[in-house]
């Protein structure tokens, strides 16, 4: 039966992992731009893609895999765990520590589960509630951001239609974006643009683009799912990647598709940054959309304006990406064997193995040892 | 439900302006009138057009191959519809401070205050009576 500590141990999982894929796939990134292959963005993209997609579906894979484990075709001793090997590398004296404390570090999690749902202390229930309020705010948040999409595509005028794309037209927004629902894919632009035709032009290629890339759907999923990971760092850091590639590699994608003039191409996108330079609330709601530019208010101005900048230098550098197809697989599956691998060994040991009964002897003779040593216990009071 | 009003764009309130006086007009007519400077293609044009009707500024009738459009708002309700938002967005919907605004405005030449001055005369004789 699946309790609520078995949901929240795998929740805390899939958050570990993403912490360890973000801190790989940066590492990856870092390691491409020193050797050179810093535009190789499209196959970084994908990467970053894929390996999201392994970490969230890690918990099913993890059951599946057990199962097999469980039926005999698999040895267990082969399936990798990490605490088990925390605890072999320690009795081969790799490292020192008290054998308490080691194994104190090592339920740290199953003490934290416990904590939470079994024992209900006196910390774990208020992080629980906490846990659960915020969730349900950024549920809610979500919800407004959908609501309020809604309404500005009601509110915008129809301009053109092919099959399920519809081309719209709307006063009320400065920035292109394109969105789309179950059925129907939409690309919106400022009505002001429609006597801009080289921007018109640019625009609608670079919206298109990303509709043919997949990127307002992985937007609204990563979107989707912001609420479970709100408190999660890696989660904003892996979006905002995400985004950087994601329009590096569409400009990139519609420059080499359409042959447009690199100057033509900057300009409309300092154009349409121009024009809406205007201030934005504190706390304004983002709407689950796929921009032209990123416009954000006054406290993160600067990562919109090194986010033109990149694209800009980029587009002027101009370097082709050369088969991305093949770098992604490159990259992209030792990151997933990483990332699968790393899914497996952070799980419980599910026996006690050789080493595990081994620290355990020395942390009951060293309990001993200390009982023994204090010289009040076992000695008359007459 | 308080009734949300539509307002025009810069370059759509070009296009009516030019079909008020105009009256009628097809959207090669109204490209015709605009100033020479300002080149803009005909599907533009006719994509101006096309969201005009859909914020029910105008309607069309089709004749042969063409649309001939119609304005369905006058200049003046279009006017009224305007000064109305500006007093109730920018002049805490006091029109009096608006008025006084205008009035206050070191532009305005005697000739013009005497004709405002008129209107309100105007105005209140025509409530009182």
């Amino acid at each position: 039966m699946i309790t609520a500590s078995t949901v929240f141990d795998a929740y805390l999982d899939v958050n570990a992992l993403l912490l360890l894929a973000c801190t790989a796939c940066f590492a990856t990134g870092y390691a491409l731009r020193f050797v050179g292959l810093g535009h190789t963005v499209l196959a970084q993209l994908r990467m970053m893609r894929a390996t999201f997609l392994a970490v969230v579906i890690s918990p099913f894979i993890v059951i599946v895999f057990m199962a097999v484990v469980q039926n005999g075709y698999i040895l267990p001793d082969s399936v990798p765990n990490l605490s088990d090997f925390i605890v072999a590398q320690y009795l081969h004296g790799a490292f020192e520590m008290n054998p308490t404390a080691l194994e104190n570090l090592l339920s740290v999690r199953s003490q934290t589960a416990s904590a939470f749902f079994e024992t209900h202390d006196a910390v774990g229930v208020p992080v629980v509630a906490l846990l659960v309020a915020g969730i349900v705010v950024f549920g809610l948040r979500l919800a407004l951001s959908i609501l309020r999409l809604r309404r500005m595509i009601r509110d915008s005028y129809a301009w053109r239609r092919f099959g399920s794309l519809h081309l719209r037209l709307s006063d009320e927004i400065s920035v292109p974006f394109s969105t789309r629902s179950l059925r129907n894919r939409f690309v919106v632009l400022p009505s002001a643009m429609i006597t801009r035709n080289a921007d018109l032009r640019i625009t609608l290629a670079h919206e298109i683009q990303h509709l043919r890339q997949n990127d307002v759907t992985w937007e609204i999923f990563l979107e989707a799912l912001r609420p479970l990971f709100f408190w999660n760092p890696a989660f904003y850091l892996w979006k905002r990647r995400v985004e950087q590639l994601r329009e590096l590699s569409c400009d990139r994608q519609v420059m080499m598709s359409r042959g447009y003039k690199v100057a033509e191409y900057c300009d409309c996108l300092i154009n349409v940054c121009q024009n809406s330079l205007k201030p934005r609330p504190l706390f304004a709601v983002d709407v689950p959309v796929v921009a032209l530019v990123r416009i954000e208010n006054r406290l993160f101005a600067q990562r919109s304006a090194k986010l033109l900048k990149n694209r800009l230098f980029s587009l002027i550098e101009g370097k082709a990406e050369r088969n991305p197809t093949q770098v992604f697989l490159l990259l992209g599956l030792p990151m997933l064997a990483l990332t699968l691998t790393a899914s497996l060994a952070i799980q419980k040991p599910s026996d006690w193995s050789q080493d595990r009964l081994m620290l355990s002897t020395i942390i009951n003779l060293e309990r001993i040892h200390t009982t023994n040593a204090t010289p009040t216990f076992g000695v008359p009071s007459y | 439900m308080v009734q949300k009003y539509k307002f025009l764009t810069e370059v759509e309130l070009e296009f009516m302006t030019q079909l008020w006086e105009l009256g009628q007009g097809t959207v090669r007519d109204l490209l015709d009138t605009l100033s020479p400077d300002r080149p803009l293609a005909y599907t533009s044009g006719a994509t101006i057009m096309r969201i005009l009707e859909q914020k029910e500024f105008v309607t069309s009738t089709k004749v042969g191959k063409t649309f001939i459009y119609h304005p369905v708002l006058t200049k003046d309700a279009y006017q009224t519809r305007s000064i109305k938002n500006l007093s109730e967005k920018l002049f805490d919907n006091t029109p009096a401070s608006l008025v006084a605004r205008l009035v206050n405005d070191s532009d305005l030449s005697p000739e013009a205050l005497d004709a405002i001055r008129t209107l309100i005369d105007k105005r209140l004789k025509d409530d009182n009576s």
